[in-house]
């Protein structure tokens, strides 16, 4: 059986404490847990945690350079792209994903390049509780979606 | 310096003391990052068209429509400064599926009670259908 310590409140009161363990849940409610903020304010511990993030080349040497809870990326065509969860969010109203950067690999590598969510019919949704769907382009080639060298991207919000 | 080591901790509230400057979390890669510094302060997913709402969102009380493609995220605890990041992600602006793509920005400089966001396609502001956006940066 592991050891458990269970209490109100951990605080520094002098010197500096040291806390090793594997995990960490909240005692009230297991996926909450209250943090002290940088001032008076209080935050969340679980809905600030990023959930996933990944850094792929989506150009022609396609590849998953690295991240966190992505299990994958599907390349669905010129610009378009799928990133996959390994753990999934809960619902997809409740999950935040961000576009990251990305940069194109044009010669003259002085354009803006942009990532948005993947076309949907209206009411659509580009994602599902395991994925994230997007486009990328550059130069507000807005017409013309376009491979991209760096594509980042991160998700906030709530795990299943 | 005093150690605690065990298997699973259970609490409320984690809170660093006065004479320390951030609590510090090690990482995989044998360096440290700082709570709460690291930790997103707020985010949303809303829906732009007809009257905006959020479908989901943290630190968020309310979400106003400025005008067309122009909404402000108001917080519910607000941040210290206007010096704090803002990332964020759009699509769906109606009836522009096909020949579009759709793109999110700080409409205006940063307020400590809430951001301004612009969401537009290529030939200028618009509402989009489905549009998120998260919060770094330090907490009043």
């Amino acid at each position: 059986m592991p050891s458990q310590i269970k209490v109100d409140e951990i605080k520094n009161v002098a010197g500096q404490y040291e806390i090793k363990t594997d995990t960490f849940k909240g005692q009230t409610t297991a996926g909450s847990i209250t943090l002290q903020g940088e001032g008076s304010a209080t935050t969340n511990l679980q809905q600030g945690l990023a959930k996933h993030f990944v850094n792929f080349n989506g150009d022609t040497s396609f590849g998953v350079r690295g991240g966190f809870n992505n299990a994958s990326v599907t390349d669905h065509g010129t610009g378009d792209y799928e990133y996959f969860f390994t753990n999934n969010m809960n619902n997809t109203d409740t999950m935040s994903p961000t576009s990251g950067l990305c940069t194109d690999t044009q010669t003259s590598n002085n354009h803006t390049s942009s990532i948005s969510f993947h076309r949907e019919g209206s009411g659509g949704n580009p994602m599902t509780t395991s994925s994230v769907h997007i486009l990328t382009n550059f130069d507000g080639q807005s017409t013309t979606l376009y491979d991209t060298d760096f594509v980042t991207g991160q998700t906030f919000g709530d795990l299943a | 310096m005093s150690t605690i080591v065990g298997t699973n901790i259970e609490v409320t509230n984690i809170k660093y003391d006065s004479d320390t400057t951030a609590m510090i979390v090690s990482s995989t890669g044998g360096g440290a990052g700082t709570v709460p510094q690291g930790l997103a302060k707020a985010w949303f997913q809303f829906n732009g068209t007809g009257t905006p709402t959020n479908r989901g969102s943290f630190n968020v009380t309310s979400i106003t429509d400025n005008a067309t493609g122009n909404y402000t995220q108001v917080f519910t605890n607000n941040m210290s400064d206007q010096n704090y990041a803002t990332s964020g992600i759009a699509g769906g602006v109606s009836g522009n599926w096909a020949d579009s793509l759709d793109h999110m920005y700080v409409a205006n400089p940063c307020l400590t009670t809430g951001v301004q966001l612009a969401s537009s396609y290529h030939t200028g502001l618009a509402d989009t259908e489905r549009s998120a956006g998260q919060i770094s940066g330090d907490l009043a």
